[in-house]
């Protein structure tokens, strides 16, 4: 039997939609590379040739295959993105959570320091550790976009959690006399669940956009391919003027489809866990 | 004497750039012996709830103290002095809906109540059985089922039966009833009195219905704006009530039998 929840879920339009984008991405970046198993990175044919049967999307400045580097730059961009967004959702839950259940000084200390990250330019930061490191590989540069993207979560979390800790339930499992990090587990996260799960779509579509950003401007994973990585090439090769479409359009097009089906996910739920929003 | 509430202040600070204050509680003072039950009333915004949350420790007062049994309860401040203080002072608070996680069955509510008690074999389910049929409840149509699955009374009356597993000497009881239906109101008012008679405990009942502060209390505080207004045993606040306010309230408690007049 399907809970309820998830059977009123699937009758938002624009959920079904964002999903059924996101999840046919995916499945071709996980089953693309058996189905057409052509090594990205090695020259297989003449350079920069259109789309032909050979080459279903035609060959870059080197005659490496278009089709199967945008295979590979889609998985490295979603791995990217997972990565990315699970570590600055876990510093921002942590950050928020403690500030917004503790208060007083905690809370100052707390809110100075993610104030002081969220006006720092976060591209600038980024591109001074990038620069710094002589190779990057997808985890350094999850790791690079997920400490410097995560003060908007605590922000938001520290509010959820000053108007949850209110609650009379809180109050009930605190003259019980349980420790504050029970109650913070068992009583106030699981509230914000939703809340969270949502950040954790917006922060993966920002840490895709922001991979792309760093490597549009050479600081993005040395080694291997990404959707940013092949925008780089293709710039870099004046692909645009040159009228080679082939090469920048399909990883354009795939990295804004990803980002934009979750920004939509997010709004569809967004809307279905607080109706007021659907407006009318 | 049980708890002893001495001048206590609380005041709130709001706005950043013209820092405005709000007087919750002031220069609030009472008595609360054994065996007592005290009503504190009042209107939204009289500072009842902030001084029930003052006694529970649930948030610090700007000024004054509160004695229980003798120690100042500001110098609780161990998990373990805490847990013994909140095993003999125990809360039951206005909404029975809010008062539970929605993620969890209403058994954790009571499960919650023996991390307070010292020792740790008990048979916990005859413990909660029976203070389940204590309150007037039938444990297997409440074990097990979430929040949401049962009625505003039934879930304050699980709200008393965590009261029953602690037997606490005192219990503040804010607004308990409320938001309960009228015709289940008397049942749940008497658990409280049988709690008194049967284990001594002390009541600090919080309602902002005089009528119903009247039936069941040995003294009543009257506050109004923060401060106690007037203070005595029911009759004489209901026949002679001296304070403006006070007077207003009388006025105010609906009589059976006696047609409103209109403006």
């Amino acid at each position: 039997m399907i809970p309820r929840i998830i059977k009123d879920l699937f009758k938002i339009k624009k959920l079904d939609i964002s999903l059924g984008i996101f999840l046919g991405l995916m499945l071709l970046s996980l089953l693309g590379s058996i189905i057409y198993p052509v090594d990205p990175t090695s020259v297989v044919g003449p350079p920069e040739r259109p789309p032909s049967s050979a080459y279903p999307l035609g060959t870059d400045n080197r005659g490496r295959d278009v089709l199967a580097q945008l295979i590979g730059g889609i998985k490295n961009s979603l791995y990217i993105g997972v990565i990315a967004a699970l570590i600055s959702l876990g510093i921002g839950v942590i950050i928020g959570a403690i500030s917004g259940y503790k208060g007083g000084l905690t809370d100052s200390s707390l809110m100075l320091m993610t104030d002081v990250v969220l006006v720092l330019p976060s591209i600038l930061i980024m591109m001074l550790i990038a620069a710094y490191l002589k190779e990057r590989n997808p985890i350094f540069v999850s790791i690079i976009i997920g400490v410097t993207s995560w003060p908007w979560v605590a922000r938001a979390v520290r509010a959820q959690m000053m108007s949850l800790k209110a609650r009379e339930f809180v109050y009930m499992s605190r003259i019980a006399g349980l420790r504050d990090i029970k109650i913070i587990i068992e009583d106030l996260l699981p509230n914000m669940a939703s809340y969270i799960f949502m950040a954790f779509v917006l922060l993966m579509s920002g840490a895709m956009i922001a991979e792309a950003g760093l490597s549009m401007i050479g600081l993005g994973v040395t080694k291997g391919i990404s959707l940013g990585i092949i925008l780089y090439w293709a710039q870099l090769f004046e692909s645009v003027r040159r009228g080679l479409w082939w090469w920048f359009v399909p990883p354009g097009a795939c990295l804004v489809a990803l980002a934009s089906s979750l920004l939509l996910m997010s709004t569809a739920l967004d809307e279905y866990f607080s109706p007021r929003l659907k407006g009318g | 004497m049980l708890l002893e509430v001495k001048e206590l202040t609380k005041i709130y600070n709001v706005g950043l750039l013209r820092r405005k204050e709000i007087i919750a509680v002031k220069d609030v003072s009472f008595d609360v012996k054994p065996e007592m039950f005290l009503s504190l009333v009042g209107e939204s915004g009289s500072g009842k709830t902030t001084t029930a949350k003052i006694i529970l420790k649930l948030i610090k007062p700007t000024s004054g103290s509160i004695i229980f049994e003798g120690q100042n309860i500001e110098g609780i401040n161990t998990l373990k002095d805490l847990r013994r203080y909140w095993r003999n002072v125990h809360g039951i608070f206005q909404d029975p809906y809010a008062s539970f996680n929605p993620f969890h069955k209403v058994d954790r509510a009571l499960g919650q109540a023996f991390t307070l008690l010292e020792g740790s074999n008990f048979d916990k389910e005859s413990i909660i059985n029976e203070a389940l049929r204590e309150v007037g409840l039938r444990p297997e149509e409440v074990l097990g089922k979430y929040p949401h699955e049962l009625s505003g009374g039934q879930r304050q009356r699980i709200m008393i039966a965590r009261c029953y597993i602690l037997k606490p000497k005192l219990i503040l009881a804010d607004e308990p009833l409320s938001m309960i239906d009228a015709s289940t109101r008397a049942g749940i008012l008497k658990l409280f009195s049988k709690l008194r008679d049967e284990h001594k405990t002390s009541v600090i009942f919080i309602t902002h219905d005089l009528g119903l502060a009247y039936y069941v209390s040995d003294e009543i505080l009257i506050m109004y704006k923060g401060s106690i207004v007037e203070r005595g045993p029911p009759h004489e606040i209901i026949e002679k009530p001296q304070a403006q306010y006070t007077k207003r309230l009388v006025e105010d408690v609906p009589l059976l039998y006696k047609k409103w007049s209109g403006f």
